[in-house]
């Protein structure tokens, strides 16, 4: 049953209805029908259809938000669209499924593009209208949320770069820019005071992860080619700015 | 008439003053051994790690140094605030002797014999072996010395008596159950040492009664009222299986703090994953994982549900529909 068929027989409240809460506004769409030939009849029954259908689609989408709309619904889709690409690449780093260059470097392309600034802008001062998950101290705590938004920015940016040279970081060839993890390598691994330190949390920042999976959310001291630390490694400092940011920013269940 | 209201006037704060004095002098707690043996500091990191010291007693937000104070926990019975446990001599434990130090981590009394809050979860602590006591001794004393005192704790009567928490230690105070089983894997125990140990995973995941002790009935079953707003979702294993959680899944969650959906660990968990799990080693995030799929030992994990892929649960997804997006 075509959408203009419905409203002909007067059912578009009825559509509106099944949908939810949300309504369309229906007195702009019921037309008078005044003296007018059949085929204008007909082309004004498609329009209204089209506008019907436009509306619902609408309303069903922002209904699947729970009504959140405007920058509000804008970053949730946004976030979803990274959760979406990091489901995709998570396998890929276990070693779970094979790994796929070109979709690793758009993946990380692509999430690159919702962070920086385009996060950013998505966060106006109060923006909590709605269902949020934003906690409000992002504004309290801007700087820091900002950083957050930059280091995702530059991680899957590098992502990106080293995807195409695989999962474990690449020996530099030349002499003279080896990477820290041999110079480490050579002298027997971490030096186990080193181990202590970090394990119990005052060891000073370095260039070389002693032990933890995660990153704290201070960006890098410096940053050797992106080859040499390898997709996997970068990868898991996604994953530590997901986690940091949402631990301080996004509210759990209410 | 008189004569009752006089007798209950003075009767009533005397009975109390005498119990007051009672639960004073009430003894608790054992002696701990003489002699330790040698600590290794590096064993001692780890364990610190894994038990929540550092987690707890850092507060990693204010960018406070390590082991200086925590963050503070509003609770219903009060703001705690972790306090300073570096090994200055006057704002923190650096008076203290190992024996004072295995007494408090184990038995949960302070050097005067005082019972500590429970919401230090040193329930949890209690099957800690005098070996693992040295390996946490050796790793406190390499801490850099912080000379500034915590905030006191915020509570008021009368749960400030603190001698009435030995009331509560008579009612809620249990042994953690960390013996190896014979008939289960290797992993399953160093998951279930870990679980019921130092991981204190019930802390959070339990329901708690109006008293502030664990549900024995709803152990892991989840817990909406944790300080600061949080909630905590069930991890009994079927509840695990029907979200479609894995032994695999799990680990790399609690490495990276990211579900199979590709989203991440908010809130509490997320601290859990940043502070706390992602120090550990590959084989005991999968030993924790192995033990909180099968916590019987039956070595029969059931499968995950198929099509099922677990959610951050921190999030009301009910309303937010975002699964099916």
């Amino acid at each position: 049953m075509a959408v203009s068929d419905l409203l002909q027989a007067g059912r578009i409240a009825s559509f509106g209805r099944t949908l939810g809460p949300r309504r369309a506004s229906h007195s702009k769409l019921q037309m008078p029908n005044k003296q007018t030939t059949n085929g204008t009849n007909r082309q004004m029954k498609r329009l209204t259809g089209s506008i019907a259908f436009a509306v619902a689609t609408a309303a069903t989408v922002a209904m699947a938000h729970n009504g959140a709309k405007g920058v509000v619904l804008e970053r949730m889709n946004g976030m979803t669209a990274i959760r979406d690409l990091m489901r995709e690449l998570s396998p890929m780093m276990q070693g779970a499924v094979p790994y796929d260059p070109i979709q690793v470097s758009e993946a990380g392309f692509v999430i690159a593009s919702h962070a920086g600034e385009t996060m950013r802008k998505l966060f106006p001062t109060g923006s909590l209208e709605g269902v949020t998950y934003a906690k409000p101290n992002i504004w309290a705590e801007w700087d820091e949320f900002s950083t957050l938004a930059d280091e995702l920015r530059v991680n899957a940016q590098a992502l990106s770069q080293a995807a195409p040279t695989g999962l474990e970081p690449v020996v530099a060839a030349i002499s003279g820019t080896q990477p820290v993890e041999m110079i480490m390598a050579t002298t027997q691994g971490p030096d186990r005071s080193q181990q202590i330190a970090a394990l119990m949390g005052y060891a000073a920042p370095r260039i070389v992860e002693v032990a933890p999976a995660m990153t704290t959310a201070r960006p890098a001291t410096s940053r050797p080619a992106v080859a040499e630390i390898g997709a996997g490694k970068i990868f898991e400092r996604i994953t530590g700015t997901c986690s940091a940011c949402h631990s301080r920013f996004r509210k759990g269940r209410s | 008439m008189q004569g009752l209201i006089r007798t209950a006037v003075i009767l009533g704060p005397l009975t109390a003053s005498a119990g007051a004095l009672l639960l004073y002098l009430w003894p608790i707690g054992e002696s701990p051994p003489s002699e330790f043996p040698r600590g290794d500091a590096l064993s001692g990191a780890y364990l610190a790690r894994a038990s929540g010291c550092v987690s707890c007693h850092t507060n990693f937000e204010a960018e406070g140094a390590t082991l200086a104070g925590g963050a503070p926990l509003d609770t219903p019975f009060g703001v705690f605030v972790p306090p300073n446990i570096t090994p200055h001599p006057e704002a923190g434990i650096g008076r203290w002797t190992i024996q004072d130090f295995a007494k408090a981590v184990r038995q949960g009394i302070s050097p005067d014999g005082y019972p500590y809050f429970p919401v230090f979860t040193y329930s949890f602590y209690a099957t800690f072996s005098d070996q693992q006591i040295a390996d946490l001794w050796e790793a406190f004393r390499t801490v850099p010395a912080v000379a500034k005192r915590a905030p006191e704790h915020d509570v008021g009567l009368p749960f400030s008596f603190r001698s009435g928490l030995k009331l509560w230690r008579a009612g809620y105070l249990d042994t953690p159950q960390t013996d190896a089983l014979m008939g289960t894997s290797g992993a399953w125990n160093r998951g279930r040492q870990l679980v019921e140990g130092p991981a204190h995973c019930a802390a959070c995941h339990t329901g708690r009664t109006l008293a502030g002790g664990l549900k024995d009935s709803e152990t892991f079953a989840g817990n909406d009222n944790l300080p600061g707003g949080n909630k905590a979702p069930s991890i009994r294993a079927d509840d695990l299986t029907r979200k479609g959680w894995t032994a695999g899944n799990l680990a790399y969650a609690l490495k990276l703090g990211i579900l199979p959906s590709g989203d991440a660990f908010g809130g509490s968990m997320a601290e859990v994953v940043t502070y706390g799990t992602s120090f550990l080693t590959d084989a005991d995030r999968t030993a924790i994982a192995t033990y909180l799929l099968d916590p019987e030992g039956t070595g029969t994990a059931t499968e995950p549900v198929s099509g099922a892929v677990p959610v951050a649960s921190t999030v009301d997804h009910s309303s937010m529909d975002m699964a099916q997006n």
